[in-house]
Protein backbone atom coordinates (compact mmCIF):
# COMPACT_ATOMS: atom_id res chain seq x y z
CA UNK A 1 0.00 0.00 0.00
CA UNK A 2 2.76 1.96 1.07
CA UNK A 3 4.33 1.86 -2.56
CA UNK A 4 1.40 2.35 -4.30
CA UNK A 5 1.14 5.85 -2.35
CA UNK A 6 4.59 6.74 -3.42
CA UNK A 7 3.98 5.25 -6.81
CA UNK A 8 1.08 7.37 -7.46
CA UNK A 9 3.27 10.75 -5.80
CA UNK A 10 5.94 10.23 -8.13
CA UNK A 11 3.83 10.27 -11.52
CA UNK A 12 1.56 12.89 -10.07
CA UNK A 13 5.09 14.92 -9.58
CA UNK A 14 6.16 13.57 -12.93
CA UNK A 15 3.09 15.11 -14.81
CA UNK A 16 3.15 18.14 -12.58
CA UNK A 17 6.57 18.93 -14.14
CA UNK A 18 5.77 18.43 -17.78
CA UNK A 19 2.50 20.79 -17.71
CA UNK A 20 2.93 23.24 -19.74
CA UNK A 21 2.23 26.45 -17.42
CA UNK A 22 2.26 28.57 -20.76
CA UNK A 23 -0.10 26.20 -23.07
CA UNK A 24 -2.88 29.13 -23.12
CA UNK A 25 -0.61 31.67 -24.35
CA UNK A 26 0.91 29.54 -26.70
CA UNK A 27 -1.81 28.32 -28.82
CA UNK A 28 -2.62 32.18 -28.87
CA UNK A 29 0.63 33.08 -30.10
CA UNK A 30 0.99 30.59 -32.89
CA UNK A 31 -2.77 31.95 -33.81
CA UNK A 32 -1.31 34.91 -34.85
CA UNK A 33 1.41 33.57 -36.25
CA UNK A 34 -0.82 31.44 -38.44
CA UNK A 35 -2.91 34.34 -39.05
CA UNK A 36 -0.69 37.10 -40.12
CA UNK A 37 2.42 35.35 -41.17
CA UNK A 38 1.03 31.94 -42.18
CA UNK A 39 3.37 29.97 -39.88
CA UNK A 40 1.43 27.90 -36.85
CA UNK A 41 5.18 27.32 -35.12
CA UNK A 42 7.14 29.65 -32.36
CA UNK A 43 10.00 29.98 -34.79
CA UNK A 44 11.22 33.28 -32.52
CA UNK A 45 12.47 33.81 -29.59
CA UNK A 46 10.90 36.21 -28.70
CA UNK A 47 7.28 37.72 -29.01
CA UNK A 48 6.78 41.22 -27.65
CA UNK A 49 2.94 41.79 -27.56
CA UNK A 50 1.37 44.72 -26.73
CA UNK A 51 -2.41 46.31 -26.95
CA UNK A 52 -1.42 50.15 -29.04
CA UNK A 53 -4.36 51.81 -26.06
CA UNK A 54 -1.89 50.43 -22.68
CA UNK A 55 -0.88 52.18 -19.99
CA UNK A 56 0.94 55.48 -21.46
CA UNK A 57 4.95 54.67 -20.00
CA UNK A 58 5.07 51.68 -20.99
CA UNK A 59 3.78 51.28 -24.20
CA UNK A 60 5.86 54.38 -25.11
CA UNK A 61 9.00 51.98 -23.84
CA UNK A 62 7.62 49.43 -25.99
CA UNK A 63 7.86 51.30 -29.20
CA UNK A 64 10.87 52.16 -28.29
CA UNK A 65 12.33 49.18 -28.58
CA UNK A 66 10.34 47.79 -31.32
CA UNK A 67 12.21 50.79 -33.39
CA UNK A 68 15.36 50.26 -32.03
CA UNK A 69 15.25 46.36 -32.40
CA UNK A 70 13.36 45.94 -35.92
CA UNK A 71 15.86 44.47 -37.41
CA UNK A 72 16.66 41.42 -35.22
CA UNK A 73 14.93 38.59 -37.12
CA UNK A 74 14.06 36.37 -33.81
CA UNK A 75 12.12 38.67 -32.47
CA UNK A 76 8.42 38.95 -33.66
CA UNK A 77 6.26 42.36 -32.37
CA UNK A 78 2.54 42.17 -32.29
CA UNK A 79 0.32 45.16 -31.65
CA UNK A 80 -2.93 45.14 -30.98
CA UNK A 81 -5.57 47.51 -31.98
CA UNK A 82 -8.23 49.08 -34.26
CA UNK A 83 -6.91 52.04 -35.05
CA UNK A 84 -4.80 52.91 -38.02
CA UNK A 85 -4.56 56.30 -36.79
CA UNK A 86 -3.03 55.17 -33.71
CA UNK A 87 -0.66 53.01 -35.44
CA UNK A 88 0.27 55.82 -37.79
CA UNK A 89 0.97 58.39 -35.46
CA UNK A 90 2.97 56.00 -33.19
CA UNK A 91 5.18 53.90 -35.78
CA UNK A 92 7.01 54.74 -38.53
CA UNK A 93 6.49 53.07 -41.99
CA UNK A 94 9.64 51.07 -42.09
CA UNK A 95 8.41 49.75 -38.92
CA UNK A 96 5.31 48.84 -40.11
CA UNK A 97 6.42 47.66 -43.18
CA UNK A 98 8.67 45.24 -41.25
CA UNK A 99 8.09 41.53 -41.44
CA UNK A 100 8.87 41.58 -38.09
CA UNK A 101 6.23 43.43 -37.45
CA UNK A 102 2.37 42.36 -37.29
CA UNK A 103 -0.52 45.26 -36.51
CA UNK A 104 -3.39 42.70 -35.06
CA UNK A 105 -6.14 44.23 -35.98
CA UNK A 106 -8.27 41.43 -35.29
CA UNK A 107 -7.14 41.98 -31.54
CA UNK A 108 -6.41 37.83 -31.27
CA UNK A 109 -4.46 38.66 -28.57
CA UNK A 110 -6.20 40.34 -26.62
CA UNK A 111 -9.11 37.35 -27.41
CA UNK A 112 -7.01 34.98 -26.58
CA UNK A 113 -5.58 36.86 -23.10
CA UNK A 114 -1.67 36.91 -24.63
CA UNK A 115 -1.67 40.20 -23.82
CA UNK A 116 -4.35 42.32 -20.97
CA UNK A 117 -5.65 45.86 -22.32
CA UNK A 118 -2.53 47.26 -19.95
CA UNK A 119 0.45 45.76 -19.79
CA UNK A 120 2.90 44.19 -22.53
CA UNK A 121 4.38 41.99 -22.26
CA UNK A 122 7.50 39.66 -23.97
CA UNK A 123 7.63 35.84 -24.05
CA UNK A 124 10.86 33.87 -24.79
CA UNK A 125 11.20 30.92 -26.63
CA UNK A 126 13.09 28.19 -27.19
CA UNK A 127 12.47 25.10 -29.10
CA UNK A 128 9.03 26.19 -30.57
CA UNK A 129 7.84 26.60 -26.69
CA UNK A 130 7.49 29.50 -24.07
CA UNK A 131 10.40 29.17 -21.57
CA UNK A 132 9.32 32.12 -19.73
CA UNK A 133 7.25 35.60 -19.58
CA UNK A 134 7.64 38.84 -18.30
CA UNK A 135 5.05 41.61 -18.26
CA UNK A 136 6.31 45.22 -18.47
CA UNK A 137 4.79 48.10 -15.40
CA UNK A 138 5.48 51.46 -16.19
CA UNK A 139 9.17 51.01 -13.65
CA UNK A 140 10.17 47.75 -14.81
CA UNK A 141 10.97 48.32 -18.28
CA UNK A 142 14.41 48.13 -18.18
CA UNK A 143 15.15 45.12 -15.79
CA UNK A 144 13.08 43.08 -18.77
CA UNK A 145 14.79 43.96 -21.75
CA UNK A 146 17.72 43.81 -19.33
CA UNK A 147 16.46 39.71 -19.24
CA UNK A 148 15.74 39.66 -23.16
CA UNK A 149 18.97 41.25 -23.91
CA UNK A 150 20.53 38.27 -21.79
CA UNK A 151 18.03 35.49 -23.38
CA UNK A 152 19.90 36.05 -26.67
CA UNK A 153 23.67 35.77 -25.55
CA UNK A 154 22.32 32.32 -23.72
CA UNK A 155 23.11 29.22 -25.58
CA UNK A 156 19.99 27.59 -27.34
CA UNK B 1 -40.92 37.60 28.72
CA UNK B 2 -37.93 36.32 27.38
CA UNK B 3 -39.80 36.11 24.22
CA UNK B 4 -41.09 39.55 24.69
CA UNK B 5 -37.72 41.07 25.04
CA UNK B 6 -36.34 38.82 22.12
CA UNK B 7 -38.76 40.49 19.82
CA UNK B 8 -38.17 44.17 21.05
CA UNK B 9 -34.77 43.98 20.29
CA UNK B 10 -35.31 42.39 16.52
CA UNK B 11 -37.92 45.02 16.52
CA UNK B 12 -35.77 48.07 17.19
CA UNK B 13 -32.93 46.62 15.26
CA UNK B 14 -35.18 46.59 12.11
CA UNK B 15 -36.21 50.14 12.52
CA UNK B 16 -32.14 51.10 13.24
CA UNK B 17 -31.71 49.27 9.70
CA UNK B 18 -34.51 50.69 7.88
CA UNK B 19 -33.44 54.26 9.49
CA UNK B 20 -29.89 53.47 8.56
CA UNK B 21 -30.19 52.69 4.62
CA UNK B 22 -30.82 54.60 1.80
CA UNK B 23 -29.76 57.52 3.67
CA UNK B 24 -28.94 59.65 0.62
CA UNK B 25 -31.98 58.88 -1.26
CA UNK B 26 -34.18 60.38 2.23
CA UNK B 27 -31.88 63.50 1.98
CA UNK B 28 -33.39 64.16 -1.04
CA UNK B 29 -36.89 64.35 -2.97
CA UNK B 30 -35.71 62.14 -5.76
CA UNK B 31 -39.46 62.55 -7.36
CA UNK B 32 -40.10 65.00 -10.65
CA UNK B 33 -42.09 65.96 -13.34
CA UNK B 34 -41.36 65.05 -16.67
CA UNK B 35 -41.62 67.67 -18.33
CA UNK B 36 -38.78 68.02 -20.64
CA UNK B 37 -37.55 66.03 -23.47
CA UNK B 38 -34.83 65.96 -26.17
CA UNK B 39 -35.43 65.59 -29.93
CA UNK B 40 -32.84 64.50 -32.28
CA UNK B 41 -32.32 67.07 -35.36
CA UNK B 42 -29.04 68.00 -37.86
CA UNK B 43 -25.74 65.75 -37.97
CA UNK B 44 -22.55 67.74 -37.34
CA UNK B 45 -19.68 66.53 -38.96
CA UNK B 46 -16.26 67.61 -38.06
CA UNK B 47 -13.96 65.92 -41.03
CA UNK B 48 -10.58 65.03 -38.79
CA UNK B 49 -6.78 64.65 -40.94
CA UNK B 50 -5.03 61.42 -41.00
CA UNK B 51 -2.88 62.03 -37.62
CA UNK B 52 -5.50 63.02 -35.30
CA UNK B 53 -7.34 60.40 -32.97
CA UNK B 54 -11.12 61.15 -32.91
CA UNK B 55 -10.59 59.83 -29.42
CA UNK B 56 -7.06 61.05 -28.17
CA UNK B 57 -8.53 64.71 -28.86
CA UNK B 58 -9.96 67.53 -26.41
CA UNK B 59 -11.48 70.54 -28.07
CA UNK B 60 -13.50 73.66 -27.05
CA UNK B 61 -16.57 75.20 -28.57
CA UNK B 62 -16.25 79.08 -29.32
CA UNK B 63 -19.12 80.92 -30.73
CA UNK B 64 -19.14 84.34 -31.74
CA UNK B 65 -22.56 85.50 -32.01
CA UNK B 66 -22.01 89.26 -33.38
CA UNK B 67 -20.27 87.20 -36.44
CA UNK B 68 -22.42 84.46 -36.79
CA UNK B 69 -19.35 82.39 -36.74
CA UNK B 70 -18.33 79.33 -34.49
CA UNK B 71 -15.50 77.20 -34.24
CA UNK B 72 -14.08 73.94 -32.82
CA UNK B 73 -10.72 74.63 -31.36
CA UNK B 74 -9.54 70.87 -31.34
CA UNK B 75 -6.37 69.41 -29.58
CA UNK B 76 -4.77 66.45 -31.35
CA UNK B 77 -2.99 64.16 -28.36
CA UNK B 78 -1.15 62.61 -30.94
CA UNK B 79 1.28 64.39 -32.06
CA UNK B 80 0.33 67.86 -29.98
CA UNK B 81 -1.25 69.57 -32.61
CA UNK B 82 -3.81 72.83 -32.17
CA UNK B 83 -6.77 72.61 -35.21
CA UNK B 84 -9.49 75.09 -35.77
CA UNK B 85 -12.50 74.03 -37.09
CA UNK B 86 -14.99 76.08 -38.64
CA UNK B 87 -18.20 74.80 -37.19
CA UNK B 88 -20.85 75.25 -39.85
CA UNK B 89 -19.05 73.24 -42.49
CA UNK B 90 -16.67 71.26 -40.40
CA UNK B 91 -13.65 71.93 -42.41
CA UNK B 92 -10.03 72.20 -40.88
CA UNK B 93 -9.01 76.01 -41.12
CA UNK B 94 -5.55 75.61 -39.15
CA UNK B 95 -3.75 72.77 -38.02
CA UNK B 96 0.20 74.18 -36.32
CA UNK B 97 1.64 71.49 -34.05
CA UNK B 98 3.10 73.19 -30.85
CA UNK B 99 6.19 72.83 -29.22
CA UNK B 100 6.23 70.54 -25.87
CA UNK B 101 9.45 71.46 -24.37
CA UNK B 102 12.18 75.09 -24.31
CA UNK B 103 10.98 78.48 -24.13
CA UNK B 104 7.47 78.51 -26.51
CA UNK B 105 6.85 74.71 -24.92
CA UNK B 106 3.45 74.46 -24.12
CA UNK B 107 3.84 70.91 -22.64
CA UNK B 108 2.39 67.66 -23.79
CA UNK B 109 -1.36 69.37 -24.34
CA UNK B 110 -4.48 67.77 -22.82
CA UNK B 111 -6.83 70.13 -22.57
CA UNK B 112 -8.52 73.13 -24.35
CA UNK B 113 -10.27 76.26 -23.52
CA UNK B 114 -10.70 78.54 -26.47
CA UNK B 115 -11.87 81.91 -24.31
CA UNK B 116 -12.20 83.89 -27.45
CA UNK B 117 -10.19 83.83 -30.58
CA UNK B 118 -7.28 85.76 -29.19
CA UNK B 119 -6.90 83.78 -26.09
CA UNK B 120 -6.94 79.88 -26.43
CA UNK B 121 -5.94 78.46 -22.90
CA UNK B 122 -3.91 75.13 -23.04
CA UNK B 123 -3.51 72.98 -20.45
CA UNK B 124 -0.85 70.42 -20.09
CA UNK B 125 -2.05 68.13 -17.31
CA UNK B 126 1.19 66.06 -17.01
CA UNK B 127 3.34 68.94 -16.74
CA UNK B 128 1.39 70.75 -14.39
CA UNK B 129 1.23 73.93 -17.07
CA UNK B 130 -1.28 76.03 -18.23
CA UNK B 131 -0.52 78.20 -21.50
CA UNK B 132 -1.91 81.18 -23.01
CA UNK B 133 -1.75 81.46 -26.88
CA UNK B 134 -3.33 84.75 -29.08
CA UNK B 135 -4.90 84.02 -32.41
CA UNK B 136 -0.91 83.64 -34.05
CA UNK B 137 -0.56 80.44 -31.80
CA UNK B 138 2.33 82.54 -30.25
CA UNK B 139 3.10 82.17 -26.44
CA UNK B 140 1.69 84.54 -24.44
CA UNK B 141 1.89 83.62 -20.70
CA UNK B 142 2.80 80.45 -18.85
CA UNK B 143 1.76 79.09 -15.77
CA UNK B 144 2.50 76.53 -13.16
CA UNK B 145 0.86 74.61 -11.01
CA UNK B 146 3.15 73.95 -8.93
CA UNK B 147 5.40 76.75 -7.95
CA UNK B 148 4.60 80.15 -7.32
CA UNK B 149 5.38 82.77 -10.52
CA UNK B 150 8.93 83.60 -9.41
CA UNK B 151 9.59 79.95 -9.51
CA UNK B 152 10.44 80.33 -5.60
CA UNK B 153 7.53 79.30 -3.68
CA UNK B 154 5.87 75.59 -3.91
CA UNK B 155 2.30 75.78 -4.62
CA UNK B 156 1.37 72.38 -2.63
CA UNK B 157 0.22 69.45 -3.53
CA UNK B 158 -2.90 70.38 -5.02
CA UNK B 159 -5.04 68.36 -7.65
CA UNK B 160 -3.93 66.60 -10.56
CA UNK B 161 -6.11 68.82 -13.16
CA UNK B 162 -8.59 66.12 -15.54
CA UNK B 163 -8.04 66.17 -19.08
CA UNK B 164 -11.51 64.55 -19.85
CA UNK B 165 -13.65 66.34 -22.08
CA UNK B 166 -16.46 66.56 -19.36
CA UNK B 167 -13.89 68.47 -17.05
CA UNK B 168 -13.06 71.40 -19.10
CA UNK B 169 -11.43 74.70 -18.03
CA UNK B 170 -13.30 77.56 -17.03
CA UNK B 171 -12.67 80.98 -16.94
CA UNK B 172 -14.36 83.67 -13.97
CA UNK B 173 -12.86 86.54 -14.23
CA UNK B 174 -9.17 86.45 -13.76
CA UNK B 175 -9.44 82.82 -12.47
CA UNK B 176 -9.10 79.62 -13.97
CA UNK B 177 -10.72 76.73 -12.38
CA UNK B 178 -9.49 73.37 -12.79
CA UNK B 179 -11.16 70.33 -11.87
CA UNK B 180 -9.34 66.91 -11.41
CA UNK B 181 -8.36 64.35 -8.17
CA UNK B 182 -5.75 65.06 -5.60
CA UNK B 183 -2.41 64.83 -6.01
CA UNK B 184 -2.26 62.18 -3.04
CA UNK B 185 -1.50 58.13 -3.07
CA UNK B 186 -5.26 57.05 -3.96
CA UNK B 187 -4.47 54.41 -0.47
CA UNK B 188 -3.52 57.17 2.01
CA UNK B 189 -6.66 57.75 4.16
CA UNK B 190 -5.61 61.49 2.92
CA UNK B 191 -6.64 60.65 -0.10
CA UNK B 192 -9.82 61.30 0.49
CA UNK B 193 -10.27 63.42 3.99
CA UNK B 194 -7.93 66.20 2.87
CA UNK B 195 -7.42 66.04 -1.33
CA UNK B 196 -9.01 68.48 -3.17
CA UNK B 197 -10.96 67.91 -6.59
CA UNK B 198 -11.20 71.36 -7.80
CA UNK B 199 -8.65 74.95 -7.91
CA UNK B 200 -8.60 78.23 -9.05
CA UNK B 201 -4.98 79.54 -10.32
CA UNK B 202 -5.39 83.39 -10.34
CA UNK B 203 -3.85 84.11 -13.63
CA UNK B 204 -2.44 87.59 -12.48
CA UNK B 205 -0.59 86.75 -9.61
CA UNK B 206 -0.63 82.92 -10.19
CA UNK B 207 -1.56 82.40 -6.89
CA UNK B 208 -3.84 79.03 -6.42
CA UNK B 209 -5.84 78.31 -4.13
CA UNK B 210 -8.72 75.23 -3.47
CA UNK B 211 -12.58 74.81 -3.76
CA UNK B 212 -13.56 71.49 -3.52
CA UNK B 213 -12.96 68.50 -1.44
CA UNK B 214 -14.54 64.58 -1.90
CA UNK B 215 -18.17 64.67 -0.12
CA UNK B 216 -18.35 63.08 3.59
CA UNK B 217 -20.08 60.15 1.82
CA UNK B 218 -16.88 59.07 0.13
CA UNK B 219 -14.96 59.71 3.52
CA UNK B 220 -17.46 57.46 4.88
CA UNK B 221 -17.03 55.02 2.04
CA UNK B 222 -13.36 54.74 2.40
CA UNK B 223 -13.72 54.18 5.81
CA UNK B 224 -15.93 51.14 5.29
CA UNK B 225 -13.15 49.62 3.20
CA UNK B 226 -14.06 50.82 -0.36
CA UNK B 227 -12.17 52.90 -3.02
CA UNK B 228 -13.47 54.79 -6.38
CA UNK B 229 -11.64 53.19 -8.92
CA UNK B 230 -9.50 54.70 -11.40
CA UNK B 231 -11.86 55.58 -13.81
CA UNK B 232 -14.79 56.81 -11.10
CA UNK B 233 -12.16 59.05 -9.61
CA UNK B 234 -12.74 62.40 -12.31
CA UNK B 235 -15.25 64.78 -11.55
CA UNK B 236 -16.99 66.80 -13.93
CA UNK B 237 -17.65 70.21 -13.67
CA UNK B 238 -19.64 73.87 -15.32
CA UNK B 239 -20.19 76.99 -14.54
CA UNK B 240 -23.11 79.30 -14.89
CA UNK B 241 -21.88 82.82 -15.33
CA UNK B 242 -24.72 84.91 -14.94
CA UNK B 243 -25.32 83.37 -11.15
CA UNK B 244 -21.39 83.27 -10.81
CA UNK B 245 -22.02 79.48 -9.11
CA UNK B 246 -19.74 76.47 -10.27
CA UNK B 247 -21.02 72.74 -10.40
CA UNK B 248 -19.19 69.41 -9.52
CA UNK B 249 -20.35 66.56 -10.06
CA UNK B 250 -19.05 63.33 -9.15
CA UNK B 251 -19.39 60.11 -11.21
CA UNK B 252 -20.85 57.70 -8.15
CA UNK B 253 -22.82 60.39 -6.40
CA UNK B 254 -26.53 60.79 -7.55
CA UNK B 255 -26.28 64.31 -6.25
CA UNK B 256 -24.51 68.07 -7.74
CA UNK B 257 -22.66 70.45 -5.43
CA UNK B 258 -23.36 73.83 -6.67
CA UNK B 259 -20.80 76.78 -5.01
CA UNK B 260 -21.63 80.24 -5.38
CA UNK B 261 -18.08 82.18 -6.10
CA UNK B 262 -19.11 85.06 -4.43
CA UNK B 263 -19.80 84.06 -0.70
CA UNK B 264 -18.64 80.21 -1.88
CA UNK B 265 -21.76 78.64 0.48
CA UNK B 266 -22.24 75.17 -1.25
CA UNK B 267 -25.32 73.17 -1.73
CA UNK B 268 -26.55 69.59 -2.87
CA UNK B 269 -28.88 68.58 -5.44
CA UNK B 270 -30.53 65.65 -6.28
CA UNK B 271 -29.65 65.12 -9.58
CA UNK B 272 -29.76 60.59 -9.95
CA UNK B 273 -31.28 58.78 -12.71
CA UNK B 274 -34.66 57.24 -12.22
CA UNK B 275 -33.63 53.52 -12.03
CA UNK B 276 -30.31 54.40 -10.33
CA UNK B 277 -30.15 53.10 -6.36
CA UNK B 278 -26.83 53.82 -4.74
CA UNK B 279 -23.78 53.20 -7.01
CA UNK B 280 -21.75 50.05 -5.30
CA UNK B 281 -18.31 51.04 -4.54
CA UNK B 282 -15.58 48.57 -5.33
CA UNK B 283 -14.02 46.76 -2.49
CA UNK B 284 -10.34 48.03 -1.85
CA UNK B 285 -9.22 44.47 -2.08
CA UNK B 286 -10.35 44.42 -5.67
CA UNK B 287 -7.87 43.51 -8.43
CA UNK B 288 -6.78 46.90 -10.47
CA UNK B 289 -7.07 44.41 -13.59
CA UNK B 290 -10.73 44.08 -12.75
CA UNK B 291 -11.60 47.40 -12.37
CA UNK B 292 -12.34 48.51 -15.83
CA UNK B 293 -14.61 45.49 -15.87
CA UNK B 294 -16.44 46.52 -13.42
CA UNK B 295 -16.55 49.75 -13.84
CA UNK B 296 -18.42 49.57 -17.38
CA UNK B 297 -21.21 46.94 -15.29
CA UNK B 298 -22.10 50.06 -12.71
CA UNK B 299 -24.14 53.32 -12.99
CA UNK B 300 -21.37 56.51 -14.40
CA UNK B 301 -22.39 60.06 -14.21
CA UNK B 302 -20.08 61.12 -16.65
CA UNK B 303 -20.47 64.87 -17.62
CA UNK B 304 -22.37 67.93 -16.32
CA UNK B 305 -23.16 71.19 -18.32
CA UNK B 306 -24.97 74.36 -18.10
CA UNK B 307 -27.17 75.43 -20.85
CA UNK B 308 -26.88 79.44 -20.97
CA UNK B 309 -29.42 79.37 -23.75
CA UNK B 310 -32.15 77.01 -22.29
CA UNK B 311 -31.12 78.02 -18.87
CA UNK B 312 -31.10 74.32 -17.52
CA UNK B 313 -28.54 72.04 -16.50
CA UNK B 314 -28.19 68.48 -18.51
CA UNK B 315 -26.27 65.70 -16.24
CA UNK B 316 -25.01 62.56 -18.26
CA UNK B 317 -25.61 59.74 -17.06
CA UNK B 318 -24.47 56.11 -18.56
CA UNK B 319 -25.65 52.23 -17.77
CA UNK B 320 -24.43 49.29 -18.31
CA UNK B 321 -25.82 48.51 -22.09
CA UNK B 322 -27.47 45.51 -21.81
CA UNK B 323 -27.14 44.53 -25.39
CA UNK B 324 -23.49 43.69 -24.70
CA UNK B 325 -23.06 39.85 -24.67
CA UNK B 326 -19.12 39.89 -25.36
CA UNK B 327 -16.14 42.11 -24.76
CA UNK B 328 -15.31 41.79 -28.27
CA UNK B 329 -18.66 42.04 -29.82
CA UNK B 330 -18.52 45.34 -31.17
CA UNK B 331 -21.63 47.20 -29.16
CA UNK B 332 -20.52 49.64 -26.66
CA UNK B 333 -20.31 48.90 -23.36
CA UNK B 334 -22.56 51.61 -21.69
CA UNK B 335 -25.39 53.76 -22.85
CA UNK B 336 -26.65 57.11 -21.98
CA UNK B 337 -29.00 59.10 -20.45
CA UNK B 338 -29.47 62.54 -20.55
CA UNK B 339 -30.87 64.14 -17.33
CA UNK B 340 -32.43 67.61 -17.48
CA UNK B 341 -32.20 69.95 -14.95
CA UNK B 342 -34.23 73.45 -14.37
CA UNK B 343 -32.72 76.60 -13.47
CA UNK B 344 -33.20 75.91 -9.72
CA UNK B 345 -31.77 72.24 -10.33
CA UNK B 346 -34.73 70.57 -10.21
CA UNK B 347 -35.31 67.68 -12.26
CA UNK B 348 -37.83 68.00 -15.23
CA UNK B 349 -36.47 65.47 -17.23
CA UNK B 350 -34.71 62.42 -18.41
CA UNK B 351 -34.12 60.95 -21.64
CA UNK B 352 -32.55 57.93 -22.69
CA UNK B 353 -30.53 58.20 -25.93
CA UNK B 354 -30.51 55.61 -28.79
CA UNK B 355 -27.83 52.74 -28.21
CA UNK B 356 -25.29 54.71 -30.47
CA UNK B 357 -24.08 57.15 -27.55
CA UNK B 358 -21.62 56.63 -24.95
CA UNK B 359 -20.06 58.55 -22.18
CA UNK B 360 -20.69 61.58 -24.78
CA UNK B 361 -19.05 64.90 -24.52
CA UNK B 362 -21.80 68.06 -25.40
CA UNK B 363 -21.31 71.15 -26.80
CA UNK B 364 -24.42 74.09 -26.08
CA UNK B 365 -24.67 76.31 -28.84
CA UNK B 366 -27.67 78.41 -29.45
CA UNK B 367 -29.09 76.53 -31.74
CA UNK B 368 -29.16 73.60 -30.20
CA UNK B 369 -27.70 70.63 -27.69
CA UNK B 370 -24.96 69.11 -29.48
CA UNK B 371 -24.24 65.82 -28.28
CA UNK B 372 -21.03 63.78 -29.50
CA UNK B 373 -22.00 60.23 -31.23
CA UNK B 374 -20.14 56.93 -31.47
CA UNK B 375 -18.65 56.49 -34.60
CA UNK B 376 -16.14 53.70 -35.42
CA UNK B 377 -14.83 56.27 -38.85
CA UNK B 378 -12.05 57.69 -37.02
CA UNK B 379 -11.32 60.12 -39.81
CA UNK B 380 -14.21 62.42 -38.29
CA UNK B 381 -16.21 63.59 -35.43
CA UNK B 382 -20.48 63.52 -35.64
CA UNK B 383 -22.45 65.54 -33.34
CA UNK B 384 -26.03 65.07 -33.37
CA UNK B 385 -28.11 68.26 -32.43
CA UNK B 386 -30.76 68.04 -29.95
CA UNK B 387 -33.80 70.09 -29.64
CA UNK B 388 -35.28 70.84 -25.98
CA UNK B 389 -39.15 70.71 -26.53
CA UNK B 390 -41.97 70.89 -23.56
CA UNK B 391 -43.42 67.56 -22.76
CA UNK B 392 -47.24 67.76 -24.17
Amino acid sequence: MKYLIYAIVFFVCLSACDNNSYQEEEEGLKEISYRYKGSSTLSKKLYLVTSIDGCGACVEHTIKYIEDNIKNEESLFIISGQSKVQLKAKFKLDVRNSPNFVCDTLLLALRKKVVGTANPRVYLCRNGKIVEMKEFTYQNSDSVFKRVSLFFKEKQ
Amino acid sequence: MKNIRLYLYLLVSVLCFCCNSNNKKAKFNTSFEDRYTLIESDTKIIKLDSLTDPYKENHSFYEDLQKNKSYLYLLGRLDNSLQIYDWNTGNLISKVKLETGGPEGVGTVSSILAHNVDSVFILASYDLQLSLLNSSNKLLKKRSLIFSADGKDRLGEGVFPSYKQSCPMFLVKNKMILGGYPSIDPSDKNYYTKGYTSMTLNLTNGKLSYLTKFPQDFIDKDDNGYKLISEQIYPSQAVNYSENTYLISYSTADFIERINLSTNKKEEYYAGGRSIDDIEWARKSMDVAKEFKYFVKQPNYSGVYYDKYRQIYLRVLDIPNPEKIDEFDGRLWTRTIIIILDKNLKKVGEVPLPFTYSMPSIIIAKDGIYIRKYVEDENKMVFTCFKLEAKK
